[in-house]
């Protein structure tokens, strides 16, 4: 449970999270919702204002506990513009005690290997978004904090971030990401963090925030001819049915909870209707989100 | 801290940087040198509290004195100290400003030991720079002297070597001051051309003006850290142990408050 105030500006209040081991969880919040601030509480940047937190079991306020298993890319890449990219690197194996060998593989994962004697100024934006990358991956670590990792990236160069951090994930290292890319984090993470104003607005699997946010269900007869009978029977027996057009429409849309689904096939079944299909509308994640923070605002 | 300095060190050894303060060390050392050939007098470099007032010297007589290969440093002690305080101001405030700071936090998240280890590579720089500054002090001495019919057998003497060492210990002990001087004012503002701009400032007028405010209230100004850095350098000052003392005083002090002020602030930026 964190919280960070700067004054009187709380910039993240009584915040808990819990990040699952071995996934792909994303951070997202909008501009000012206070996830750098997380991020940097999270890395011994800063201090928290009030509160506690432990990061692979250690406490947050012992930071050289964990932090060698933990590689970082806050607020963009950052190097010395007139150092090459290997001699960026090395200034960070060298400060840390990491073997030398790392530099090379790391520029070899994200793909730099032919530009390591540039020097970092003369690179372009996603090549130095890929030489962050690489100096969080020096210490193999364990824990992946990354925010903005696709920023200046192109699609194909978003495309290989998405498959690295994949592989990553894969084999076992936890990845948070905080983004403002919402279709990518869709496709990418298992697990969702949303901060709103510093509040915690949601965390828990990322369908769980899609399928929860519509509360609605799509129901498909295994004939599309039965659409119509079976909108009319559901109205009258109380529930709203959003599809307009009953009579031509693929599948019909119910507003009802996920847990009302079987007492809609109950009601098809008795009508001798066989239901081909019954599932949560799932909305996109933008829109889930936005729904979700519109909503807290309202009721806080 | 070893492998902060080590690291420091990477940094350090850039082509730029090695060329650029080479350079213009050698450039201070040569100036200071010519000065006293150039205008056919010589000056002290301005004392410290023992010291007697600034004296000049009609003529080119006392360069074949013992001390009259290093004569022309006690000139530039000051400019040298700029060099070094660009230098280590640049080192230490370009990491806020490049926002490299948090990627060596994450990677060293012990302040004090990273922030130790990188003034210490920044000291041996600027020791390597007051060594350096000698060399070609003493080098350019032995070649203009010929040229202008100054005796240099003295100089070979054992005092005459002893001299040498001396002011070139004196301008090691006032470039570590300055070197302290930027660490703190780096730290302090976190950017790179405030603080050199008010550390230029402070070691070439603010301390003289200052100084003569204070004393209008107290005879103390020749214990303020330029005074005492120029002092150590002249080797005609007697007050070398306490002077020696107040500047490591000054020294550790500015060091001390730069790494308390790192090792407490936050990196929110």
């Amino acid at each position: 449970m964190l919280t960070k105030a700067y004054g009187t500006r709380t910039v993240v209040n009584d915040l808990t999270l819990s990040i699952p081991v071995g996934q792909i969880t994303g951070f997202i919040g909008h501009n000012g919702a206070g996830k750098t601030t997380t991020l940097r509480m999270l890395l011994g940047l800063i201090t928290p204002t009030s509160g506690w937190g432990k990061v692979l079991g250690h406490d947050l306020s012992r930071p050289s506990a964990y932090l060698h298993k933990v590689g970082a890319l806050i607020e963009g890449p950052a190097f010395h513009p007139t150092l090459s990219a290997s001699n960026n690197l090395r200034v960070l194996t060298t400060i840390a005690n990491i073997s030398e060998h790392r530099i090379e593989e790391v520029l070899e994962i994200v793909g730099l290997t032919d530009r390591a004697g540039d020097k970092f100024k003369s690179f372009s934006l996603g090549m130095k978004q890929r030489l962050g990358l690489a100096a969080a991956l020096l210490p193999d670590p364990t824990i992946l904090i990354l925010d903005e990792p696709t920023n200046g990236l192109d699609p194909q160069g978003i495309a290989d971030m998405r498959i690295l951090l994949q592989s990553f994930a894969a084999r076992g290292t936890t990845v948070l990401i905080s983004s403002h890319l919402l279709a990518e984090i869709e496709q990418i993470c298992q697990h969702l963090v949303v901060i709103d104003e510093g509040n915690l607005a949601y965390q828990g699997p990322l369908h769980g925030l899609t399928e929860r946010s519509s509360e609605q269900l799509i129901v498909a007869a295994e004939h599309v001819i039965d659409h119509g009978r079976l909108a009319r029977i559901y109205r009258d027996r109380g529930y709203e049915v959003i599809t307009s057009d009953i009579e031509y429409c693929e599948t019909l849309t119910i507003a009802a909870a996920r847990c009302i689904a079987p007492q809609l096939n109950r009601i098809a079944a008795t009508e001798n209707i066989v239901l081909a299909r019954i599932e949560p509308h799932t909305v996109r994640l933008e829109d889930a989100v936005l729904d979700l923070t519109h909503k807290r605002r309202s009721n806080s | 801290m070893i492998p902060s300095l080590r690291s420091e060190f990477v940094k350090l050894s850039r082509r730029g940087v090695v060329v650029g303060t080479g350079c213009a060390t050698a450039g201070v050392a040569l100036l200071g040198t010519a000065i006293p050939y150039i205008t056919g007098t010589t000056s002290d470099g301005g004392g410290g509290p023992m010291s007697s007032a600034s004296t000049t010297e009609p003529g080119l007589a006392s360069l074949s004195n013992d001390d009259g290969a290093i004569q022309g440093i006690a000139t530039i002690s000051k400019l040298l100290g700029v060099v070094v305080l660009v230098l280590v101001a640049l080192s230490v405030a370009n990491e806020y400003t490049h926002g490299t700071l948090k990627n060596l936090l994450v990677r060293h998240p012990k302040r004090a030991t990273l922030l130790g280890g990188k003034l210490g590579a920044l000291a041996i720089s600027a020791t390597t720079l007051a060594l350096w500054a000698t060399v070609i002090a003493v080098a350019a001495s032995f070649a203009l002297a010929p040229l202008n019919d100054v005796h240099i057998a003295q100089w070979t003497t054992a005092s005459g070597i002893a001299s040498i060492g001396t002011a070139a210990i004196g301008l090691v002990a006032s470039n570590l001051a300055y070197a302290s001087i930027g660490a703190l004012l780096a730290v302090l503002l976190r950017a790179p051309a405030t603080a050199i701009g008010i550390g230029v400032a402070w070691a070439l007028l603010g301390e003289q003006l200052i100084g003569s405010l204070i004393d209008a209230v107290a005879d103390v100004s020749a214990w303020l850290p330029g005074s005492l850095a120029s002092g150590l350098v002249d080797t005609s000052d007697l007050g070398r142990i306490s002077s020696s003392l107040a500047l490591a005083a000054w020294v550790a002090g500015f060091t001390a408050m730069a790494i308390f002020v790192f090792s407490q602030r936050e990196v929110d930026a």
